[in-house]
């Protein structure tokens, strides 16, 4: 989407620095990986940097130094993204080398409307999302003026918030520049977004947000499981509602089950419209009644404004929604690998921290977000960390500190474990409505008692059971894992086991057992429930990703073919492509022309491509200065190009109809990047031209 | 749109229920569309049809719900139970078990849905006479033991599909008249219109609906 991209998608082939910053100076660091704002960086970047109102505490300034290095070598793991740590020059321990190529990867930076992307085009994922409102400062490096970085907070559940500071290195100063103009200008546009909204208050009643949420559900899934959502969804409504709804659509006779998402949700949508028209909105029904009925619209004029507001809102994610229902391949795919379930909760929890404050200001904590708290942010209590704890924490954090090492945070970015342990995370799209999402969260009880650190500690992706194990089909298995630990322990048959010896304790046949004894039944008991829990989720997950695969591969190949290839042709390429040393014997020239002439399976295209490129090899070598350097494609992709900028212009330019292009940044046009770019680098001559996009994009269709 | 067809008096509510693969969909599109669809695909969630019949020289129209036999589908499925006036429960004559399951179905479709709620078995594919593996006289002993009514039909032929659903509308039409249905009753099902057609309702007159906020 245009707009989300707004206002700037700089795109910069960052060659990023893994974060934490060693010995970036002008970056201020806390020993403890807290930062703290800068004076210097202020006076040099007054319009980026973001005040932050939870403390001000200079005498943490000078800690840093000193406590660098050694924090470092405790703690290799807190070097957040692409982050082996990197090795420092022994002369020049301050010194910020340029780094090695092997340890750092280009990245793609995209400032969004409200957040700042990082996405790695090798891996395909996001690998950082930031909401501006959680970075309170960013600047340039003063003697490495090709750095750049910025501190944000790290919002860790029921702990106290962490700052993080994360430093990039630019291809060159000129693009450390472009980027901070953007989010200069980023930062200020959003303030200026945020604080018109700021003043309505939601009413979660609202037929129109109702739609909305349900948008924001189906947004990025796969059709019939949208469906499935929508019909949940639509069994709540009254049955005439549900007739009438049903009976439109059927009478256009969608053709596909995404055709009929469409289509239910434009019906669906006139109903709220014309619902939301006599809705009064729970806050303040009593006025609102009162003024229609006194004076018609002189005095619901405020309530009409949000009205208004929320129905653009409901409408334009409605919009987003549907043009993810067409980009559902793509952005579930990037949302699979994006987003784990941490990111994505985290990411959450930035957007329903209370402050709903403009990113520039300072934050308010004032009685009336606490209000806003109860009235449509039902959740923000639970995650919001108000300034007088986090300044506490923050004192008390140096001891803290080694006792608590930052591990979730370090496995929510790392990207191999995104890959990896993604499971049933939120689907998301770079572009779509997420900023203004309401939907689920769990809620996480803040106080940590005994069993809740038992439950923690299980939880996390380190003890994940390698085994998998047949579980029943479940309907609804994405929320699986009952989060709060209440529920667990409530509900699990451990209590069972426990009761008859209960008995035997009233009965006083067998010693009392000890507070310690009990503790450690439940301990186990608990421990084996979660882990089956965990099993079902992992299996789940198992399922989802093969599932997905194969819809990607469906959507890889959703093109017409000119002639249908008979059986014959198949079977002789599936000899062909299996045949012993076809990649170091040259074939015979006319046998293969033959079987050309008979037509390629579309399945075994990417195939027979590779086979025809070793033959085309075999048979025409060319001088050695000639040949192309023999460079694997995985160390192509972490070479710069000079070409990106037209590529990455040309990505939404190819095939932009089609399915797996059509997502902004999507799977497909991840891959068309790297393919393109590692082309321009191999073929220095050509490098680049276009109109290429479209052969690459064919190979990458196959 | 179109106003003259849309002329009805009544409009009943239908569900048809049964295990999957019994050729409930087809059933639907047998009698909504008149044609038997060969490779129809498994249901996800519910499909809806409709199509208006006469009874005893009322126009009824009828709305069906088609819901999906996989379990997984169970929870989705089990939300548009509530106000039918009609229940088509379907089974496969050539395979017992979905026979056998008969009765879980049957409990569902009771819980559910009102006690009015008339329930008509139907035992598919009778077209595969050889391949038989539930009689007609235990099924019809089944149906009268729990008080359904019981048809065989085929929606590969067209036999007695329009029987099987015309059937319930004449019961459930009988006990309107009769009164043992109360159409004032909430989800009874049966909404009578009078007058001539609502269409639009939607769009045009936005209704006084205060239970909107409900949901």
């Amino acid at each position: 989407m245009g707009a989300e991209s707004d206002p700037l998608s700089a795109v910069l082939n960052a060659n990023t620095e893994d974060t934490k910053v060693p010995g970036v100076d002008d970056i201020p660091l806390g020993g403890t990986g807290k930062v703290i704002s800068n004076s210097a960086s202020r006076g040099s970047f007054p319009e980026c940097i973001l005040e932050d109102s939870g403390f001000e505490e200079p005498q943490e300034f000078r800690t840093r130094c000193s406590s660098l290095a050694g924090n470092l070598q405790r703690k290799p793991g807190e070097n957040v993204i692409l982050a082996p740590t990197r090795r420092r020059h022994a002369s020049a321990p301050n010194h910020v080398q340029p780094s090695d190529t092997d340890k750092n990867r280009t990245m793609l930076f995209q400032v969004g409307r409200f957040e700042i992307n990082l996405i790695s085009p090798d891996s395909k994922t996001v690998v950082l999302e930031k909401n501006f409102k959680d970075i309170s400062s960013c600047c340039q490096g003063m003697k490495q003026t090709d750095h750049f970085g910025f501190i944000c907070r790290d919002h860790r559940d029921g702990g106290p918030s962490q700052y993080v500071c994360f430093v990039f290195q630019c291809a060159s100063e000129s693009l450390v520049d472009e980027v901070m103009m953007t989010l200069k200008q980023a930062f200020s546009t959003a303030a200026a977004l945020q604080s018109n909204k700021t003043p309505v208050q939601l009413c979660e009643a609202c037929p129109m947000h109702d739609l909305h949420k349900l948008c924001e559900r189906i947004e990025g899934l796969y059709p019939p499981r949208a469906k499935l959502a929508i019909q949940k969804y639509l069994s709540q409504l009254n049955d005439n509602e549900q007739a009438e709804i049903f009976e439109r659509v059927q009478r256009q006779k969608p053709g596909s089950d995404q055709e009929e998402n469409e289509l239910v949700i434009i019906q669906l949508r006139q109903l709220c419209e014309s619902k939301q028209k006599t809705h009064s909105h729970l806050g303040d029904a009593p006025q609102n009644a009162a003024g229609s009925s006194a004076a018609g619209d002189g005095t619901t004029g405020g309530s009409r404004f949000k009205l208004d507001v929320l129905k653009n809102k409901a409408r334009s994610s409605l919009t987003s929604s549907l043009e993810n229902i067409f980009a559902r391949g793509a952005s579930r795919m990037r949302g699979r690998l994006g987003s784990i379930g941490s990111i994505g909760s985290f990411d959450r929890q930035d957007e329903e921290s209370p402050d709903h404050s403009p990113p520039g200001s300072p934050l308010p904590f004032s009685d009336d977000d606490s209000e806003a708290g109860i009235q449509f942010r039902r959740r923000a209590h639970t995650f919001s960390h108000p300034p007088v704890k986090k300044r506490i924490s923050f004192e008390s954090y140096p001891t803290a500190q080694s006792k608590h090492p930052p591990l979730r945070r370090q496995q929510s970015v790392n990207p191999e474990l995104l890959q990896s342990s993604n499971g049933e995370g939120r689907k998301r799209t770079l572009s779509a409505c997420s900023t203004d999402s309401l939907s689920g969260l769990p809620l996480t009880p803040r106080r940590v008692s005994w069993r809740q650190k038992i439950f923690m500690r299980v939880a996390s992706p380190m003890n994940k059971p390698a085994v998998s194990m047949e579980h029943p089909d479940h309907c609804d298995t994405s929320e699986l894992l009952p989060l709060t630990p209440c529920a667990l322990v409530s509900g699990l048959d451990p209590l069972g086991r426990l009761e008859p010896k209960r008995g035997d304790v009233a009965q006083g046949e067998r010693p009392k057992r000890t507070g310690l004894e009990y503790r450690m039944l439940w301990k186990t008991a608990i421990h084996q429930q979660i882990l089956l829990l965990r099993m079902e989720k992992e299996n789940q997950r198992l399922e989802d990703a093969s599932r997905d695969e194969l819809h990607i591969r469906k959507m890889k190949l959703d093109y017409e073919e000119v002639g249908q290839c008979s059986k014959d042709a198949q079977t002789l390429w599936e000899r062909k492509l299996c045949a012993p040393g076809r990649t170091t014997v040259p074939q015979d020239k006319e046998a293969m022309y033959r079987a050309l002439c008979q037509g390629v399976p579309k399945s075994r295209r990417g195939e027979v491509w590779l086979l025809l490129s070793h033959q085309h090899r075999l048979r025409h070598r060319l001088p050695q200065r000639q040949q192309a350097p023999d460079i694997p494609y995985r160390n192509l992709l972490k070479q710069l190009t000079a070409q990106q900028h037209a590529i990455l212009v040309d990505l939404g330019r190819t095939f932009p109809t089609h399915q797996y292009f059509s997502a902004q940044l999507g799977a497909g046009q991840l891959s068309l990047y790297n393919l393109l770019k590692a082309y321009s680098l191999l073929d220095t001559e050509v490098g680049y031209c276009q109109g290429i996009s479209f052969v690459a994009g064919v190979y990458c269709c196959t | 749109m179109a106003t003259a067809p849309y002329n009805y008096s009544y409009i009943f509510k239908y569900i048809i229920i049964g295990d999957m693969g019994v050729g409930k969909s087809c059933l639907l599109h047998q009698f909504t569309e008149k044609k038997f669809m060969a490779d129809c695909p498994h249901t996800i969630g519910v499909e809806f049809g409709t199509r208006i019949i006469e009874v005893s020289g009322q126009k009824i129209k009828l709305q069906i719900w088609d819901t999906a036999g996989q379990e997984r589908f169970r929870a989705v499925t089990r939300s548009y139970y509530r106000g039918a006036a009609g229940a088509l429960m379907v089974y496969d004559i050539t395979r017992r078990s979905t026979y056998n399951h008969l009765s879980s179905w049957l409990t569902d479709a009771r819980n559910l849905t009102n006690p009015n709620t008339v329930i008509i078995l139907i035992g598919n594919k009778a077209d595969l006479e050889a391949q038989r593996d539930v009689t007609y006289e235990e099924a019809k002993q089944f149906a009268e033991e729990n008080g359904l009514l019981f048809l065989e039909a085929s929606a590969k032929t067209g036999e007695n599909v329009e029987d099987a659903f015309l059937e319930a509308a004449k019961k459930i039409y009988q006990n309107i008249q009769d009164g043992s249905l109360d159409l004032n009753a909430a989800e009874s099902g049966v909404q009578h219109k009078p007058s001539a057609p609502q269409g639009g309702r939607l769009t045009s007159e936005p209704q006084p609906q205060k239970e909107g906020c409900g949901c």
